[in-house]
């Protein structure tokens, strides 16, 4: 049977992608750092200019 | 992989920074339509704000998983290589990539548009991204079975086809254009 906190806890299918991606570049500060660092850096530009300047 | 990673420099802030100041008489006109709004029927412009919400929340994961998966990718590649090949000058090359990635991915168009932009930002020629988009758009590899389902086998295929052959002219005249 379903822990029923655990089941409130599971991500959503659609969440799924984006949740193993940020995991993988989070794993990739341990190896490479500079590389999480311009993975984050570009990410962050990117979504201000979709998300604030709707392009 | 000994790639040049690019990060966003100080010219680029600087260029936000200016484009910050051009979207503010559009956030204030937002606002004062949406006050009126709320000023004429509360209920209704709440429901509206809450639907809006909801669509964003609900485009916010195929979002976050392209704009996530282009930051890794231009991370990775050198600095000069979306340019060389997919450029100005990449030739037949750049139409080849565009017509595949436009082929098989199944990005929608509100999330393929801006993705373009980054695209364009980062030296890639708009007859690649003509053919892109509309290979996006007009072709399908991966709905193909669905569609031939609806529209019989040979239909599917013809029209696939046309479209693809309809993307690499329109990016042919694109690239005789720009």
């Amino acid at each position: 049977m379903v822990n029923p906190a655990a089941a409130r806890m599971r991500i959503p299918a659609a969440w799924m992608f984006p949740a193993i991606l940020s995991a993988a570049v989070a794993a990739g500060w341990f190896v490479a750092p500079s590389f999480a660092v311009g993975v984050a850096s570009h990410f962050a530009v990117f979504f201000v200019e979709m998300i604030v300047f709707c392009r | 992989m000994t790639a040049e990673r690019r990060r966003p420099q100080a010219a680029d802030v600087a260029v936000e920074r200016g484009r910050v100041n051009d979207i503010v008489p559009l956030l204030i006109v937002a606002g004062g339509v949406l006050a009126a709004s709320a000023l004429a029927d509360r209920d209704k412009t709440v429901a509206g704000v809450k639907k809006g919400v909801r669509m964003f929340v609900g485009i916010l994961p195929s979002l976050l998983a392209v704009l996530m998966t282009v930051s890794i990718t231009l991370s990775i590649l050198p600095a000069n290589a979306l340019a060389q090949w997919m450029g100005k000058d990449s030739g037949p090359t750049g139409f080849v990539i565009a017509a595949l990635l436009g082929s098989v991915s199944l990005i929608p168009g509100f999330i393929a548009y801006p993705l373009s932009a980054i695209l364009v930002k980062n030296g890639v020629g708009y007859h690649v991204i003509a053919v892109f988009i509309t290979t996006l758009t007009m072709v399908g590899v991966l709905t193909l079975p669905l569609e031939a389902r609806y529209f019989g086998l040979w239909t599917a295929v013809v029209r696939n086809s046309l479209s693809l052959i309809g993307a690499l002219v329109v990016g042919g005249i694109m690239g005789l254009l720009w």
